[in-house]
């Protein structure tokens, strides 16, 4: 039981600094749009409000880890629970055959690079976007037919 | 892979949930194994066997194995 009270600690832990540092990011990004005069092209607007939003999901996400990690750590019954479905051995065989850590994570870092990318240029954003997009679907859908075959 | 879970757990009259509880996997795991749509791990096959008394080849059908 400790070592499974450990492991959510840990992730509790890791999502807490998650959190903060999405918050950071959120407030730049606020900084970002009262300072910015209004009116500009319509890619730089659209730009600002995806940096904005994508902010907010990745923290309003982390938030809701960390409440549910705090909610699970009260739980001796809930920790095992939470425990057998992350080692479940089913759900590793399907993410592995699915692909699942190359896909997921080519996908995060070419949406990382599409951000960078928007600086420069609104063809290479929108593209490199799509391609994060289309990944992060091709894994889900991957995910999704496993568990119908397995 | 063939297996005799389905008819060990209805001896024990137990469900799905209560054996994966007691073997420390999922319902869905235990589903698959038992619809021979996943093989289980070799530690899993010890812990359900283990959890029946009886040995892996006793709960584990290995007759349609191919021998290379």
């Amino acid at each position: 039981m400790d070592k499974m009270r450990q492991e959510v600690e840990n992730k509790l832990k890791y999502w807490g600094r998650m959190c903060a540092l999405f918050a950071i990011l959120m407030s730049t990004n606020c900084w970002n749009l009262t300072r910015t005069t209004r009116g500009g092209d319509n890619f730089t607007d659209f730009f600002e409000g995806f940096q904005f939003g994508i902010a907010l999901a990745f923290l309003l996400c982390a938030i809701f880890k960390v409440a549910r990690y705090r909610k699970i750590l009260k739980d001796e019954e809930a920790i095992r629970a939470y425990y057998i479905k992350e080692h479940d051995e089913r759900s590793m065989a399907i993410w592995n055959k699915s692909g699942g850590t190359v896909l997921y994570t080519c996908g995060v870092l070419i949406i990382g690079a599409a951000v960078v990318a928007g600086y420069f240029n609104p063809v290479v954003f929108l593209t490199l976007l799509a391609c994060g997009l289309f990944l992060l679907l091709v894994k889900q859908g991957l995910c999704l037919y496993y568990c119908k075959t397995m | 892979m063939k297996t005799k879970i389905k008819e060990l757990r209805k001896q024990r009259k137990m469900s799905q949930e209560e054996l994966a509880n007691a073997v420390g996997t999922t319902r869905q795991t235990i589903t698959s194994i038992e619809v021979e749509k996943y093989t289980a791990s070799l530690v899993l096959a010890y812990k359900i066997a283990h959890f029946f008394g009886m040995s892996i080849e006793e709960v584990f059908d290995f007759s349609e194995v191919e021998e290379i």
